[in-house]
């Protein structure tokens, strides 16, 4: 008898997905068909963009996984928003091999960002919370932890480039987006290191370090392996998740805030404008009082996607159960040698 | 008393005015490091000067941080470009940006709280928590920019604080963890003795936590768990906060810190960003003793 999976947010992306579809094929298309009979795009490929949201429908319904469902239902659509986003940006003004290049330049810089930051703040959370191991070392982490979350990272990110700017100290290229990732690293730590201490507190509850120490393991051993590896891993991935949603809405922030203000450092964008919306959208940006129709719709198709990016990545990050305590000790054998100690 | 002076000491002094300080620190050790390049100086308008002359000067980042500093205590911050004294319009920024900020994450608090209610209790998780999730993730700016295209934009007009207040509880995140949190608390509070204690002396299920009814109890209970996780959204609200101001065209901390960097003034800047952490710790505080209050007494405490 076949064993019918419970319902969960893989259905939600599912859902969401179908839902998508015919919006993407009613909108994308009829602009895609005018585009290509100017001659201004292949066919072939912009066709493959447009049904690449059928692709991830398909995929999320054959998969039985329900986060790979959820994840793979939501990054299919944005690549292919982005992709549609970028024939639509380069109508008549760019070669397309051109805006495709701009494209791939844009999207791993916000990779970088990205990546840098979480890899930061998985680090940072993870140095800080050690001493959370000893009962009375939690204090200090929670304080550290206190005056980082009371920080909007919007505000922090452009103070800092504005000061950037104000000391004549300019960043360009990559490196905004190293100082954009490791600055919001820092901001974003509180979030695997409040995973990290809820983790350290479930397994204070058990047997688990009496146990373990009982066994002879040693205690870098106890940290490094049976605490951060084998028990703290999948809280720390979900937290990074979490974290590259924060990411992604602080980034786009603060280029609309850098786009709106060049005052403060307009040539310290981190390309994650540039790279999904048209010249006429970033115009309307500039202007928001008196945005119309047409920029509002040209602004609002990479939107839906990168909103539908992060929706996804959240409901991943929610979705995910935490296993068990994981114990490598048998904990009939621990609670024997308690007793006998 | 003396646990309710703990409390007051721990969250005002320990989990205000110490975060405040010490994230001001932070922006000087960056602010120093950014400016590494050139000897740990920055380029500013001092205070005697800014009055005198329209040029900027430079000076040491340490020298700009305690000439801030002793301005500080004094409640002297200066003068803008335009000789106005920027005391005079720095509480009334303070306070728009504060009624913003306030009744939004009220708003949102309701709202979340009612999905959690009304929701149909099937299906009522997703359906509550999927537009919540939809709310949070989209950009800011965008949001403004859709309720500025709906509604218009009227210049000097009181109804852009009303928009700008509505685009804010939309987007700041607290509905969200209102609905989620409220609906999972509550669920796992209906099993517990003191709810069936309760329907055996004649309460009864409702929607709304009204006299007579079970979720009078339960909420009371639940809700500070709501409200303890609500505080994380603040942060990330206030930086929204930032961007919407500026789309509607508020004279809040966001148009003051514009100013201070079209001036070059790390004074003004420093001071709206001291403002604006001590405003986000503020309402924390607040949620944090809401919280407190609501789960003196209750039965899951």
């Amino acid at each position: 008898m076949e064993h019918r999976r419970p319902p969960g947010h893989g259905d939600i992306a599912f859902y969401v997905t179908a839902a998508l579809w015919p919006f993407s094929l009613a909108f994308a298309l009829p602009i895609l068909l005018v585009k290509t009979a100017r001659g201004e795009v292949p066919a072939r490929r912009g066709v493959s963009f447009v049904f690449a949201p059928l692709v991830a429908l398909v995929g999320s319904f054959r998969s039985r996984d329900v986060e790979r469902s959820a994840g793979f239902a939501c990054v299919m659509p944005l690549l292919a928003g982005a992709a549609a986003g970028l024939i639509l940006a380069g109508g008549g003004q760019l070669p397309l091999e051109h805006r495709l290049s701009q494209f791939a330049v844009g999207f791993g810089r916000l990779a970088v960002t990205a990546t840098v930051s979480v890899a930061t703040a998985s680090a940072i959370g993870v140095v800080v919370t050690l001493p959370c191991l000893r009962p009375k070392g939690r204090a200090s982490a929670e304080m550290l932890f206190e005056v980082l979350e009371a920080v909007p990272l919007v505000l922090v990110l452009i103070v800092l480039i504005g000061f950037t700017r104000a000391g004549e100290a300019r960043l360009a290229g990559l490196w905004v987006n190293l100082f954009v990732g490791v600055v919001s690293g820092l901001f974003l730590s509180p979030l695997p290191g409040r995973r990290i201490i809820d983790r350290v507190d479930e397994l204070r509850l058990g047997y688990f370090f009496s146990s373990l120490r009982l066994h002879g393991v040693p205690e870098w051993r106890i940290v490094l392996f049976h605490v951060l590896w084998n028990n703290s891993k999948k809280p720390l991935m979900l937290a990074c998740v979490g974290a590259w949603t924060h990411v992604v809405l602080a980034v786009l922030a603060l280029d609309f805030l850098l786009t709106q203000f060049p005052v403060v450092g307009g040539d310290a964008v981190t390309g994650w404008m540039e790279t999904f919306f048209t010249r006429s959208a970033l115009q309307a940006f500039l202007f928001p009082h008196e945005v119309t129709g047409i920029q509002w719709i040209e602004a609002a198709y990479p939107i839906f996607f990168v909103t539908l990016y992060v929706v996804g990545l959240r409901l991943v990050a929610m979705g995910r159960k935490v296993p068990a305590v994981s114990v490598l000790v048998d904990s009939a054998d621990a609670e024997e040698d308690i007793s006998t100690v | 008393m003396i646990r309710f002076l703990r409390v007051v000491f721990h969250e005002l002094v320990l989990k205000t005015a110490f975060p405040a300080v010490v994230s001001t620190l932070l922006m000087l050790v960056a602010l120093s490091l950014v400016s590494y390049e050139r000897g740990l100086v920055v380029r500013t308008r001092t205070l005697e000067e800014r009055s005198e002359q329209d040029e900027t000067v430079e000076i040491e980042a340490w020298h700009a941080y305690i000439d801030w500093l002793e301005r500080l205590g004094e409640g002297d911050y200066g003068r803008d470009r335009y000789g106005r004294r920027i005391a005079d319009y720095l509480g009334y920024a303070f306070r728009q940006s504060g009624f913003l900020l306030v009744g939004s994450v009220a708003a949102a608090l309701l709202v979340g709280l009612l999905f959690a209610s009304y929701m149909p209790r099937r299906r009522r998780f997703r359906l509550a928590m999927l537009p919540a999730l939809v709310a949070t993730a989209l950009p800011s700016f965008f949001a403004g920019m859709t309720v500025l295209g709906a509604l218009g934009y009227r210049p000097y007009d009181q109804w852009n604080l009303v928009y700008a207040f509505v685009t804010l509880s939309l987007v700041n995140g607290v509905a969200l963890e209102a609905a989620t949190l409220g609906m999972a608390a509550s669920d796992s509070e209906r099993d517990r003795n003191y709810v069936l204690a309760g329907l055996l002396r004649g309460l009864r299920f409702r929607r709304l936590p009204l006299p007579g009814s079970v979720e009078r109890h339960v909420y009371r209970t639940a809700i500070p768990q709501v409200l303890s996780a609500a505080k994380r959204a603040v942060a990330p609200a206030v930086g929204a906060q930032l961007i919407i101001e500026q789309l509607f065209g508020l004279r809040g901390l966001s148009s003051l810190l514009l100013n201070g960097f079209l001036n070059q003034d790390v004074s003004l800047v420093l001071t709206v960003f001291l403002y604006t952490v001590v405003l986000c710790r503020l309402v924390t505080l607040g949620l944090a003793f809401l919280a407190w209050g609501l789960s003196r007494g209750s039965y899951g405490a």
